[in-house]
Parts: structure tokens; C-alpha cells; sequence
């Protein structure tokens, strides 16, 4: 593995541009925060960085556009690069973005093949060429198909779209949505979970304050 | 301009005088005494009716001013308990009819993240809002304060509680947690996206003690995971919004141990940290005075007819801009034009 340039550095990872037995590849490291307690920080390092690439691997079998994962060693991973540009990065412009309509039926594939990502906030949508979508990201990811865990999915875009991109995000959320519910197993559970979801902010706030 | 705050979302009825520079000119507050930890709504409602006149009379000891010269009331409207909200809001309006003054009434998270700017001089941070039932990571965005993430369950400072309680701390068990010392216990770590979960956290911490684990080791690995959970989700919404200022409020940011950590994770990421002092992190009266002269200065007073509190008041719920001093003060001149 030859590394090359820094490509990004994301909350959790820095992501470097290199070569993998010649062909060009990404390589994702998880440095350590030393905010944690050095046990808890190792544990979480190496517990996500595993898992992310057992779940790529098995996303990208079930027809999930991610990316496909070359190498794994403790921190780090060694991963195909994925050209495009964020979700995010489109927001932050301006642009309304094309594409959305099929990120809703790639996270309804994801749910089907019996994963949840956790993490589906718009740094961790890649758009390509034409309509292209690939998600990257799965160190949070889980093995799950409960309602709960999917509709989390939806809540944790639906807020950080929101939170990153007000005006822009009506569209995009309900772009998201009816694609999504057009495809994904029990997305009228899911969706009605959503719900809950939200009410149960109001909720808690409303009763169990204490300061 | 002079505002008098009424504070009474939960266990703490607080009265504060502030005016229009900034000036913090009394805070005195009563929360009330629980030595089992908990208390019921009725209780905390009867304590407020009992101490708010006289903390308002001692209030304005303090500041060395009459009633006469105060000139707008406020009042926490939401979110929070149904009873001791009715109990501030009664008084309030009670008061500006009497004086003839305006009612303002303010949303209580925003009057945290206020008086947090107005303390440290953060201008349009990324704010970190922690407290017994609420915490939540925000940013004002688009004339609005927007929550990025926030607990899917409890707040911090209630799992904190639930926790202390079992180990016999007493309330609030926050500041005695904070300082036991203890060794490593792996128990789970929540966060998805910007969200995360404690109760799971409580209960696993709950199952260890009763399995016989040492309860200092316990109580410290639940702080550790507790705070190392804030942390990331903050430093995940720093990465985020690209924000160079880190502000933390509400009654969990006066813990040196949160501080602590924020201040390695902001470091490395090169933002500013800034923490509300701890007699403002808490529910206070000065932090509804002084949110109250914002709320006036954007959107005028409060009709006494449509002032009823709101429980379930979120904070993403209303405008709200984070003014700079100029603009308030540009705002406040065209009122007094106006009449
Ligand atoms: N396979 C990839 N191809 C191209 N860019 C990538 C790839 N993986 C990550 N990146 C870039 O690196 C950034 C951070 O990576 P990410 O896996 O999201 O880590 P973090 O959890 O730290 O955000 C991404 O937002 C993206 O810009």
C-alpha cells in the first residue's frame, strides 16, 4: 500500500488517496481520540473498523452500491475510491440535488438485505455520474431488520438534512421518503415509526424534565 | 431597557435582572430539596408559589432597583412541567398587568444557549445543550435554531440520576459522580448519526453493580461513556457544519470532567470551546431576563390572552436569530421609535 494524499479527514477517520498493488485505492484510518479512555477508544476503533468492512462486503454481495473493500487490518482499511461528490457538498452549493429519488431505493435495498446503517447523514452519500449513488461510511452499521433501527435511519437523515440544509430539505426528504416507501420491506411501519420517533422527543422533554 | 426573567420549567424556581447591554444585575433562585432524588410536578409547583415573591423581592434588592423601573417581564413558557410552569407564568403575568408592563414569554433552551453567547462571547456556535431531560446538539440555521442531534431516550443528566440514585448519591448525583474515580468497566456506548442513548448505558451499569462489580469502577466508566458519547457526536457535527466554535450550556456543562474532554476533542480539531459559567449552566432567572429582551426586540411582547405555557415546546419549533450586540441594539431602537 502506497499512500499519497490526504483526501479528506472526517469526524472519525482520515481518509487518504494511495495505490493497492498497483490499481488506486483509498485507505481509511480510525487515529485514536484521545478524549476517550484509551480501552473504551481501542475497543471502538477496532470493533468499527471490522464491522465496516464485514458490512460492505455484504452489502456490496446484495446489489448495495458501496465501496468494494480490498484490505482490512486493525484501523484500517483499504477500499476502492468512489468519485463524486457528497450529498453534503451539494447541499452546501446551492444545487437541488438529482439522485435523491435513488438513494431512496438504495437505503430501502440496504434494509432489505437486513442492514441498518446508522449514520446516513449527507457526508455519507456520494453521487457519481448521472443518477449514481453509492453509500460510504458503515462504522456504525448493523446487522438488524427491526422497524426501530430502520426508522432511525430515516430520523438521523431527515435531522441532519434538516439541521445542514433548511431550505433545500423539504424536497429532498420527501423525495426520499415516497421513493424509499415504494420499495423497502414494512415501510408503512417504518415510516409510522418515524413518527414515534419525533413525538418521543416531544414526549420526554414535556414530562421527564429535570433541569 | 430593564427585564425581569422568571424561571420555573423544573426543580428550580429562579428570578434574574438583566438589561439590554448585558448587564446581569440579580439571579437568585430556590430549587427544591429531594433528598431521595426525583419529585413529583405538585411539589415542585407548591415550593415555586411558596418562594417566587420573595425571590423577586430579593431580586430586586440586589439590582437596587423598584419594580417601577423594571420595564418588561419574562417567563420560561416551555418545554418542561405542565404545574410548576403555570406557577411562572401566573406570577409574570400577575406582574405585568400590575406594572403595566409587557409579557414576554421564552423558550427555555433558547434562554440557555443566550445566556451561554452573552457569557463567553460565542457568536454562532455549534452549541451543545445538556442538561437533566434535554440534550441535544444545535446550530441556528435559516432563522432557526435546528437540533442536528439529539438522546433517542433520556437526557443525560436524568440517566446520571437514575444512576445515582441506585448507588445512593442523593440529588442531584451529577457533581458526586463526576468526581469518583474508579477503573475500566466495558459497558455499551450508543451513538448513530448525531443521536445517542443512555438508557441502555443506565441499565447495563445497573445489571454490573448487582452482578457485584465494584460501584466506583461502575460509576466511573458510565461518566467516561457518557461524556465520551457527547464528544463524538459534537465533534461529528463540528466535521459536519464546519463550525470554529464549540459552546456548551445547560445544568450537565458545569462538570470539569465534560470539560475536560470537549477541550482535547476541540483542540484537535482546532475549534474554540466555551462554557457557560457554572451558576449559568444551570436553570436560572437571569438567562429567561435576558432572552426575554431578544424576544422582545424580534418579535415584541407576549399577549397576557395567548401567554398559556407550552410543555412541549421544542426548540426548532420558533424563529430564532443569534443577534450580534449592533443588531439587538438597531432592533431595540426601532421599537422605542415605534412606541
Ligand atoms: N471510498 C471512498 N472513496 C472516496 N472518498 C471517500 C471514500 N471513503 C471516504 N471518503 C471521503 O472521506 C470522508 C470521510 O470518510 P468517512 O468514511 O465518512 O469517515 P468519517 O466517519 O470520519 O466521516 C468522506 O466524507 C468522503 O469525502
Amino acid at each position: 500500500m502506497e499512500v499519497m494524499e490526504l483526501l479528506a479527514r472526517g469526524a472519525e477517520a482520515e481518509v487518504y488517496r494511495g495505490e493497492y498493488l498497483g490499481k488506486p485505492a483509498v485507505i481509511k484510518i480510525r487515529p485514536e481520540k484521545r478524549y476517550r479512555h484509551p480501552s473504551l477508544d481501542r475497543l471502538l476503533r477496532i470493533r468499527r473498523t471490522r464491522i465496516e468492512a464485514s458490512i460492505l462486503i455484504k452489502a456490496k454481495r446484495m446489489g448495495v452500491p458501496c465501496p468494494a473493500v480490498l484490505d482490512v487490518w486493525g484501523d484500517t482499511i483499504v477500499m476502492e475510491e468512489v468519485r463524486g461528490t457528497t450529498l453534503a457538498s451539494v447541499l452546501e452549493g446551492g444545487e437541488s440535488p438529482v439522485g435523491v429519488d435513488e438513494l431512496g431505493r438504495v437505503v430501502a435495498k440496504l434494509h432489505a438485505a437486513g442492514i441498518v446503517h446508522n449514520d446516513l447523514t449527507p457526508l455519507n452519500v456520494i453521487f457519481g455520474e448521472g443518477e449514481r449513488v453509492c453509500l460510504i461510511d458503515f462504522g456504525l452499521a448493523r446487522y438488524s431488520r427491526s422497524v426501530e433501527d430502520r426508522a432511525v435511519d430515516l430520523h438521523v437523515f431527515e435531522q441532519s438534512v434538516t439541521g445542514l440544509a433548511p431550505s433545500a430539505a423539504p424536497e429532498v426528504i420527501s423525495t426520499f421518503f415516497s421513493s424509499y416507501s415504494r420499495e423497502a420491506p414494512d415501510a408503512a411501519s417504518v415510516l409510522s415509526r418515524v413518527e414515534d420517533i419525533r413525538r418521543r422527543g416531544r414526549y420526554k422533554r414535556g414530562q421527564a424534565k429535570r433541569g | 431597557m430593564i427585564s425581569l426573567g422568571i424561571e420555573s420549567t423544573a426543580h428550580t424556581a429562579g428570578v434574574g435582572i438583566v438589561d439590554s447591554d448585558g448587564r446581569i444585575m440579580a439571579n437568585v433562585s430556590s430549587a427544591i430539596r429531594s433528598d431521595l432524588g426525583g419529585f413529583r410536578p405538585g411539589e415542585a409547583a407548591e415550593h415555586h408559589s411558596r418562594v417566587i415573591p420573595d425571590l423577586v423581592r430579593e431580586a430586586l434588592r440586589e439590582a437596587g432597583l423598584t419594580f417601577g423601573e423594571v420595564d418588561l417581564v419574562a417567563f420560561s413558557r416551555g418545554p418542561g412541567m405542565g404545574q410548576p410552569l403555570q406557577v411562572g407564568a401566573l406570577a409574570a403575568r400577575a406582574l405585568a398587568l400590575r406594572g403595566g408592563k409587557p409579557l414576554v414569554g421564552v423558550n427555555h433552551p433558547i434562554a440557555h444557549i443566550e445566556i451561554g453567547r452573552l457569557a463567553t462571547g460565542a457568536d454562532d456556535p455549534l452549541v451543545v445543550y445538556v442538561a437533566g431531560g434535554n440534550t441535544q446538539i444545535l446550530v441556528e440555521e435559516g432563522g432557526r435554531v435546528r437540533v442536528l442531534g439529539e438522546t433517542l431516550d433520556i437526557g443525560l443528566g436524568n440517566a446520571q440520576e437514575k444512576l445515582g440514585r441506585k448507588l445512593g448519591l442523593g440529588f442531584p448525583a451529577g457533581p458526586k459522580l463526576d468526581s469518583i474515580e474508579g477503573e475500566w468497566v466495558d459497558l455499551p456506548y450508543t451513538v448513530k448519526g448525531m443521536d445517542m442513548a443512555f438508557s441502555g448505558l443506565v441499565t447495563e451499569a445497573e445489571r454490573r453493580i448487582r452482578q457485584g462489580v465494584r460501584p466506583e469502577d461502575v460509576a466511573w466508566s458510565f461518566v467516561e461513556v457518557a461524556f465520551s458519547m457527547l464528544v463524538e457526536v459534537t465533534e461529528r457535527a463540528l466535521a459536519a457544519t464546519g463550525r470554529g466554535e464549540v459552546l456548551i450550556v445547560g445544568g450537565v456543562g458545569a462538570s470539569p470532567r465534560l470539560r475536560e474532554k470537549m477541550e482535547i476533542m476541540c483542540e484537535e480539531r482546532g475549534a474554540e470551546l466555551r462554557v457557560t459559567p457554572p451558576e449559568l449552566c444551570r436553570d436560572n432567572g437571569a438567562m429567561v431576563a435576558w432572552a426575554g429582551i431578544l424576544a422582545l426586540a424580534q418579535f415584541g411582547e407576549t399577549e397576557v390572552g395567548e401567554s398559556r405555557v407550552l410543555p412541549d415546546w421544542r426548540v426548532d419549533e420558533l424563529e430564532w436569530r443569534f443577534l450580534r450586540k449592533d443588531e439587538l441594539r438597531a432592533l431595540l431602537e426601532g421599537r422605542s421609535r415605534r412606541g
